[in-house]
């Protein structure tokens, strides 16, 4: 047509995509600065160190080459703490998500003042963590003193070196992160949960739907990103663990020792041997292992879509 | 006129002269005396800093206290190297911490011997500051007190069984024997925590971590010192006389105090602070001089007894401080004297003071009689092929040794794997390892 | 169209006397059903509930008692005043200095995070711009690394402006909150209502306005949710205190208490000293970390549990 009459109305509609681009970039900026000071330059700085070498436990940049990878992997503690790692992961993740999915559902199976009382002791050990819950762990599992000794005496165990022993520390350590960890995510759950919108619940159970049935195929799927981020983050914590068998390690005869877990070995290269390079690289390590499942948990998810509504 | 100027002229040059002499005598003084240290203790050696303001008031100001949790301590040098600033000036740790922070990535010790008079050092107990002694001389610690292993046995009940107080191994052995066939369930020892490696392993000289030189290690669990106190144990454990509990396990405690306890290896701190004899003792609720104390007993082939110790720690400064005047002068003080050491809650490492200090032992109606005679030359007895190396024996010797014997194992069977592992922990910590020596 | 003949609907006439008595309790379980569920939460209850329960009760009890005595009997009201006479004999009763310095750093550190977390996962929701799925990626990353690996890069920067040993060197970074971010992103992407957003936006509304008005109204639920897990990360948190604090009096809770412990014969009795501390000073210490956050808790309840994402399409 013709190109004399340049139009210079813009429609409405386009200018809000700018205006809204621009509130979103402060909005987040707080938390961009954040994650670069507090996220991504430590991290790069760990990379970096991985490949440095550290002379008086001050940093000789780019110095080492693979070396301290070399220096990891040769060590015979990376592969005795990887198996045991590799071990708690088998039992700690699907008690977890099982643990946790389950009994969120279970909840919500019927509403009432028992299931809002359950709700709040399943959630108030989230209370107790760090040093603390290490501490009464102890204490709990000692046939001795704590409130579970009728258990273990049944079970033929008299002192706390025979309840501590190696071979059931990945299910004592699964126990303990349960503990702690469970209630907060059972209350997340069942949030989600309670977003389920009542018409979908009321049009399957017209269709005869029971309990177990709508806990299943209605309820499930429906928290699928849920369980998702939470075999994430499970995992990834999963693979830090480091108070548990450094605590339980202190206590009078134990055989835990010092290097368990993949963390405390890192944790022994920083602090013990001055060799953050070598701390550095099994730290990344590990974040390759977690990253690898993070991945495979996306890939198979759709964690990241804004548009992922479950309503 | 110019009289008076030269007059002037020298007047000025010699208050100059003097005012210069005057101001370098009080900013040295002020220096030596001015700047504070820190000083980091746990809440028990409050009282040897009490101790030290009451006799030097004029450091009072100068003092700056810290309790912290000392295991901390080797991971705070290392950031406090990457800061360059905030090192404290005297620190109280065992002198397995004090290697550890001498190692080349933390290089944090005074060589304290400029400081040290011979003949102070001299009187401290033979060995005792051996821990303390780089392989390159550097004195880098001073010993605060000794927990020497001695052998704690229950008088009367001995006098019952009428068995006799073993002075070798090989005895120590025999009447293991006997109690297991005579009077089953009674204990001679206990073997569940890396105390046991100080009481059976370290006395024999089972070479886990031999300084070499500086750099050089010799480890060898195969060597017959190791495989002696293995098998001896082996033969305990399975008849029962040594108990595969630690000592203060709540199922030994209560083998104790139903009275079945014969005697044990342990450390000098033992006699107040295990057995005490007061009411709420681990041990011995009541004091009824039924306590005895033996020499650690020898291994028959070995020319004199050795022993091990379990604990025990040292005052050492730092290299970075202001004011080593002041700190090296605390660090004596607190080692050596009689007022503190004296009533010291253990065996002072300074001779004269622990013969102060002896009579608070007597004070405790537990010993059948005085117990000083033995645990003070207990005291020189120390093994001192032992090594203060920077990897922790006790926690290997737990990881793989008791672990092995909870899942019915033998120690001979598991030295093997002993080998690997301390090993592998020198090797992580810098050292170069031999397994044998080369005469 | 249901059949209804095939599958008769659940619902069938309301039961009269005991039988509504039965229905009331059981809903729609059968009694096999009701009970097999009422085992299995009650176990679980049991094995949350058991050791704080115990924990509660065990510094009224002596050393002894703890042994002897059953598990849940209570011992003395004045066992817990001993037992924190006997703390306070730990350097001229420091404890009281910890525990201040854990509530406002936990506080501080709780309002700075909330500050920054609510506005990033809304505005990760909502809006689509550039660098969005960089940064949830950086975050879930961030998440997953090891903490052992940034302890000194952490360390070294805030070495970089002097803060070192002094408060802000655990309330700053403690305030970075990934989790938190991530939290409040999957609340808003999933309970939002994108139809009244779009409708607010055509009707002018700019983006300040939506959040404020629109989105941080229904956060209500996430704020305490957020509030509670923050304060009780920071109140808990144990490595970084140790690594940015030396001065005694500036420690946390659970760093002075660690060092009590294992330092004493609370538990371990390998060292001789004179201060009066065993197992229930060790169990009071336990109690003293608990009791503030499940104060919080208690507090935010009402947000924390019974609200807990609940959306604002809810019928």
């Amino acid at each position: 047509m013709s190109t004399l009459v340049k139009s210079t109305t813009y429609p409405i509609v386009r200018r809000a995509p700018r205006f809204r681009v621009n509130a979103a970039h402060l909005l987040v900026l707080p938390y961009v600065i954040f994650l670069t000071l507090f996220g991504v330059l430590p991290e790069i700085t760990a990379l970096v160190f991985s490949v440095s070498k550290f002379v008086g436990g001050r940093p000789q940049l780019f110095a080492a080459g693979l070396s301290n990878y070399m220096t990891v992997f040769n060590d015979t503690r990376f592969s005795t703490s990887m198996g045991h790692m590799l071990n708690y992961l088998l039992i700690a993740l699907p008690f977890g998500v099982i643990g946790v999915v389950m009994l969120a559902l279970l909840l919500h199976a019927r509403s009432g003042r028992l299931t809002a009382f359950l709700r709040t002791v399943y959630f108030v050990p989230g209370a107790v963590a760090g040093p603390a819950v290490i501490i009464l762990a102890i204490f709990m599992f000692d046939p001795n003193v704590g409130p579970f000794r009728a258990l273990l005496s049944a079970l033929g165990l008299t002192t706390v070196s025979q309840v501590v022993r190696n071979y059931r520390l990945p299910f004592l350590f699964t126990l303990i992160s349960f503990f702690a960890g469970a209630g907060g995510w059972i209350a997340i759950f069942f949030g989600a949960l309670n977003n389920i919108s009542q018409e979908i619940q009321e049009a399957a159970k017209l269709d005869g739907c029971g309990l177990i049935q709508m806990a299943l195929r209605i309820k499930f799927p429906l928290i699928r990103p849920y369980i998702a981020y939470m075999a994430i983050l499970t995992f990834a914590g999963n693979i830090q663990l480091f108070a548990e068998p450094q605590l339980l390690g202190k206590v009078q005869g134990s055989t835990v020792g010092s290097y368990w877990s993949p963390n405390q070995l890192s944790y022994a290269f920083a602090f013990e041997y001055g060799n953050f390079g070598a701390a550095a690289a099994l730290s990344l390590l590990m974040l390759s292992i977690g990253l690898l499942g993070a991945i495979l948990v996306l890939r198979f998810t759709s964690l990241f879509r804004a548009d992922a509504a479950i309503n | 006129m110019s009289r008076f100027f030269l007059l002037n002229r020298r007047a000025i040059t010699m208050a100059l002269l003097l005012t210069l002499v005057f101001a370098s005598v009080l900013t040295t003084h002020s220096q030596a005396a001015g700047s504070p240290i820190t000083v980091w203790i746990d809440s028990t050696r409050q009282a040897a800093v009490d101790k030290f303001i009451a006799a030097n008031p004029d450091a009072a100001d100068l003092i700056k206290v810290e309790i912290v949790d000392r295991a901390t301590f080797p991971a705070k040098v290392l950031l406090f190297n990457n800061t360059n600033s905030g090192w404290p000036d005297v620190v109280f740790a065992e002198p397995g911490l004090v290697a550890q922070v001498s190692d080349a990535s933390r290089d944090f010790p005074l060589d304290l011997r400029p400081f040290v008079d011979a003949k102070i050092l001299a009187n401290f107990a033979t060995g005792a500051n051996g821990d303390c002694i780089l392989p390159d001389g550097k004195l880098v610690c001073l010993r605060n007190d000794l927990a020497q292993n001695v052998l704690w046995y229950n008088v009367p009940l001995m006098k019952q069984f009428g068995y006799s107080v073993p002075t070798t191994w090989e005895e120590y052995q025999a009447l293991g024997e006997k109690v297991a066939k005579e009077h089953p369930g009674y204990l001679i020892g206990a073997f569940g925590d890396g105390q046991a490696m100080n009481n059976y392993f370290w006395s024999s000289g089972c070479p886990t971590g031999q300084l070499v030189n500086a750099t050089t290690v010799y480890i060898n669990t195969a060597d017959p010192k190791c495989t002696r106190a293995a098998a001896m144990v082996d033969v305990l454990v399975a008849n029962g006389s040594v108990s595969k509990s630690n000592p203060f396990d709540p199922a030994f405690i209560a083998q104790v105090t139903s009275g079945k306890l014969l005697m044990i290896p342990g450390a000098s701190w033992y006699g107040e602070y295990i057995f005490g004899g007061k009411k709420d003792s681990m041990y011995f609720q009541t004091a009824t001089g039924q306590l005895g104390v033996a020499l650690p007993p020898k291994w028959a082939a070995d020319p004199k007894a050795l022993t091990g110790a379990q604990g025990g720690a040292a005052w050492t400064v730092s290299k970075h401080t202001q004011n080593p005047e002041l700190a090296t002068k605390f660090v004596l003080f607190v080692t050596t004297d009689n007022g503190y050491q004296g009533t010291a809650p253990t065996f002072p490492a300074y001779t004269p003071a622990a013969t102060l200090w002896a009579k608070t032992l007597t004070a405790n109606p537990v010993y059948a009689q005085d117990p000083f005679p033995v645990l003070q030359q207990a005291a020189g007895l120390y093994d001192a092929t032992w090594g203060n190396v920077r990897y922790d024996r006790a926690e290997s010797f737990q990881r793989i040794i008791i672990a092995a014997m909870a899942d019915g194992k033998t120690v001979t069977a598991t030295l093997k794997d002993w080998q690997a592992d301390l090993v592998n922990l020198a090797q992580a910590q810098g050292y170069q390892v031999v397994t044998t020596l080369t005469k | 169209m249901t059949d209804l003949t095939k599958n008769p609907p659940l619902v069938s006439s309301p039961p009269r006397g005991v039988g509504r008595l039965y229905r009331a309790i059981l809903g729609d379980m059968g009694a096999a059903g009701f009970i097999l569920w009422l085992v299995v939460l009650l176990t679980a209850a049991i094995f949350f509930g058991l050791p704080l329960l115990w924990l509660l009760l065990a510094p009224s009890k002596t050393d002894n008692e703890l042994l002897n005595l059953t598990p849940l009997a209570f011992g003395t009201l004045a066992g817990y005043a001993k037992a924190w006479a006997n703390l306070n004999t730990f350097n001229n009763g420091v404890i009281s200095r910890w525990a201040f310095n854990s509530l406002w750093y936990s506080l501080t550190s709780l309002i700075l995070s909330l500050a920054i977390a609510l506005p990033a996962g809304y505005a990760l929701a909502v809006a689509q711009f550039r660098g969005r799925r960089v940064i949830l990626f950086l975050t879930l990353i961030t998440m997953i690394v090891p903490g052992s690996a940034l302890v000194l890069p952490l360390f070294l920067e805030v070495n970089v402006v002097g803060l070192v040993n002094t408060p802000w060197a655990v309330i700053i970074p403690s305030a970075f909150f990934p989790f938190g971010v991530y939290l409040s992103f999957i609340y808003f992407a999933n309970s939002l209502p994108k139809d009244l957003l779009a409708a607010a936006r055509v009707d002018g509304a700019n983006e300040w306005q939506l959040f404020r008005f629109v989105g941080l109204p229904l956060a209500r639920s996430l704020l305490g949710l957020l509030a509670f897990l923050s304060f009780t990360a920071n109140w808990n948190n144990y490595f970084l205190p140790f690594v940015m604090l030396n001065n005694n009096t500036l420690y946390t809770l659970p760093l002075g208490l660690q060092a009590l412990v294992t330092g004493t014969s609370a538990l371990y009795p390998t060292f001789a000293t004179d201060l009066p501390l065993k197992r229930p000073e060790a169990t009071l210490t336990g109690l003293i970390t608990v009791v503030p956050v499940v104060i919080v808790f208690l507090f935010s309840q009402r947000y924390v549990i019974s609200g807990a994402l609940t959306g604002a399409t809810k019928d």
